[in-house]
């Protein structure tokens, strides 16, 4: 069902890893609201990293229309395509998010270096990229002063992917997309991080898109779907 | 490069600094080893040509230009033979000849070489664009057994006006002959020249012929006492020889000459290849040096060629430790991606970091070699008369580390490259 005014829509997109190979994708239609949280579950093989490569930009379809905030991305240079994303999609993946010589404060600021849009959103609202480095790290528990002076090297798997949170969502991206956030997480850690991200994404009006296998969490998302539901690759048996 | 990415490479290459020094030192020390060998030739060059000027002519027996250069001027190797006096005076008879300084050599004191010559040499010897040997102490030789002594010499030796020198037969450190019944007294020390003359004992002609005078084919014979008066009335052949005065030798090893006029050089050159009565050379100096850079420049090639050999393994040492680095960066080349750092970023970033490691090692190479340099120099003066400048960069050597960067470039575009094609092909998936 077309949701109306999306922030992302994807239609009759097809995907092959080479033009005469059989598509590992095919999506006919798939829209995502501004503000929505999604909750994306599905076996290995069902195409979730290739959808979150075509949404990043950084796998070209053969076929089909992606619009993200009523852009045709596929229409984009790879240059126009690098630049889209770094200014609208924020990244979290599963592990090892941090640049290990940086430090948690540059780590977080770095989208704010290769961005304009996040520099000139973060400007609009009258601040810097490191007040709101310590804004968003402050939001996401993380305000003690010693631990933001350690290397993140030594910081917790949980505190890395926190600091990974504030650093995809700085300069207030429309759209987040994290990838497996959790499963590197227990249980109690991993309640409390998605009520931070799911606290600060509604903070900033960010659209959530969420891959994961972990179904005890799909409750709490706006919706949940199944690749197999999307994918018509995926549902075939 | 923008600078966040400057930043970047910086960051990151303090977080590899161990890496990163090893090959700051491999580069520098390439660096250092090319520019040393290129100052060292460049040194010895001119070292060579500054040991004689003003000379149109040098004098000899027949044998190759560059022997007759190398052993009458630069005292290296020994003459096969001598040339009579009485052809050197029918040679220099020549009105074309405006001076020339015989040089008797074949002798020497505790490894420095002694030369027999006359006052002429002080007046029309030259080196270095003009100009003549300076006395830094004493006087010119005008007796038979008096001595001048090069300011090596007098240094290393600690002789000084006064000091009495016995002569050896040969020019070895060791020599079994001593004319230690003829001792010799230094009354004069020359300035420092750069030149072979520095490590030289100069003497009068006489006094070389004097301590010789009882000796045939170069060893002494027994029982032979050769005086002037004696032989004179004795032997009626020697009578030729002997009308001349007294002092005066029967053989020079060469002879410095110079002419009225530049323009008859090789007149006087061909006539005196042309010399009836015994086999002599005349070369002119510029074109023995000339042949000898021709000899010399098939090792000078081949070392030059070594140390752009050695330059290249240090960059390549820089390549094998930037390529092996990045596997282990992919991760980290992901990321930036993922927060929006362009491919060609990304080769900037890689290739900067090779443009710094190369920068750096060829910053410390120099300061490298500009040390060694310093603390050599004393030796290399004084051993080897050659006197490196210290710190100032020749435009060829600015050409040859301007050449470096561009191989330290070209060589970092290697891992550049790959960095670049695995950040397009891993995209924004870290491979674990």
């Amino acid at each position: 069902m077309p949701i109306t005014n999306p922030l992302l829509s994807l239609r009759e997109l097809k995907y092959g890893w080479r033009p005469d190979a059989p598509p590992v994708l095919d999506i006919p239609e798939f829209d995502l609201a501004h503000g929505e949280k999604i909750f994306i579950t599905g076996p290995s093989g069902s195409g979730k990293s290739t959808l979150l490569g075509i949404i990043a930009g950084v796998l070209t379809p053969q076929r089909g229309a992606l619009r993200i905030l009523e852009q045709n991305i596929t229409r984009l240079s790879a240059a126009g395509r690098d630049r889209f994303r770094a200014d609208h999609i924020g990244f979290v993946f599963q592990l090892f998010n941090l640049i290990p010589y940086l430090s948690v404060r540059d780590n977080v600021t770095l989208p704010c270096h290769f961005a304009a849009g996040r520099r000139a959103r973060i400007a609009g609202i009258g601040s810097t990229p490191e007040r709101e480095a310590l804004r968003l790290l402050n939001d996401l528990g993380l305000s003690d002063p010693a631990l933001l002076a350690r290397p993140v090297t030594e910081l917790s798997v949980g505190q890395q992917q926190r600091v990974a949170t504030a650093r995809a969502l700085i300069g207030s991206p429309p759209l987040l997309i994290a990838d497996e956030p959790t499963s590197a997480l227990d249980a109690t850690h991993r309640q409390r991080f998605l009520e931070l991200l799911f606290h600060e994404c509604a903070v900033q009006g960010t659209s959530l898109l969420f891959v994961s296998h972990d179904e005890s969490l799909s409750p709490a998302f706006d919706r949940r779907l199944h690749m197999n539901e999307i994918n018509r690759v995926a549902s075939r048996p | 490069m923008s600078l966040p990415i400057a930043n970047l490479a910086a960051r990151s290459l303090h977080n590899r600094r161990f890496t990163a020094l090893i090959t700051v030192c491999s580069i520098a020390l390439s660096v250092s080893l090319l520019l040393g060998v290129e100052r060292l030739r460049n040194e010895a060059k001119s070292a060579f040509a500054n040991t004689i000027s003003g000379t149109d002519l040098i004098l000899g027996a027949r044998s190759g230009g560059v022997q007759l250069l190398l052993y009458s001027v630069f005292h290296i190797g020994n003459a096969s033979n001598n040339i009579r006096w009485d052809s050197y005076e029918a040679i220099i008879k020549d009105p074309r000849v405006a001076w020339s300084v015989p040089l008797s050599l074949g002798d020497s004191h505790r490894g420095y070489r002694v030369v027999g010559t006359t006052a002429a040499f002080f007046k029309h010897y030259r080196y270095a664009r003009d100009r003549s040997p300076e006395l830094a102490l004493g006087e010119v030789f005008d007796h038979p057994l008096e001595a001048v002594i090069g300011s090596e010499v007098a240094r290393r030796l600690g002789y000084g006006p006064g000091t009495p020198i016995v002569l050896a037969h040969g020019a070895g450190e060791v020599s079994l002959t001593h004319h230690d019944d003829q001792p010799f007294t230094v009354v004069g020390v020359l300035a420092a020249t750069g030149t072979p003359l520095d490590r030289s004992i100069l003497v009068d002609l006489s006094g070389i012929e004097a301590i010789h005078e009882d000796w045939i084919g170069g060893r002494p014979v027994p029982g032979l006492h050769h005086h002037h008066a004696s032989a004179a009335e004795s032997e009626d052949e020697h009578d030729d020889e002997h009308t001349h005065h007294a002092g005066e030798p029967q053989t020079i090893t060469a002879a410095l000459i110079g002419l009225t006029a530049k323009v008859q050089t090789f007149q006087v050159q061909r006539a005196i290849n042309d010399y009836r009565n015994e086999p002599l050379l005349a070369v002119m100096p510029q074109v023995a040096l000339a042949e000898l850079w021709q000899l010399m420049a098939v090792a000078e090639n081949a070392l030059r060629l070594i140390s752009a050999m050695v330059v290249l393994v240090g960059l390549a040492g820089m390549a094998t430790a930037l390529v092996s680095g990045l596997e282990e960066r992919r991760r980290e080349m992901s990321i930036l991606r993922a927060v929006g750092a362009r491919p060609h970023q990304i080769l900037t970033l890689i290739v900067g970091e090779a443009a710094f490691l190369t920068v750096t090692g060829m910053a410390l190479g120099v300061g490298l070699l500009s040390g060694a340099l310093v603390w050599l120099s004393p030796w290399l003066t004084s051993r080897y008369g050659l006197d490196p400048s210290l710190f100032s960069l020749s435009t060829d050597e600015l050409a040859l580390l301007a050449a470096i960067l561009a191989a330290g470039l070209l060589v970092g575009l290697i891992p550049g490259y790959r960095a670049y094609r695995n950040s397009l092909s891993d995209g924004l998936t870290p491979r674990l």
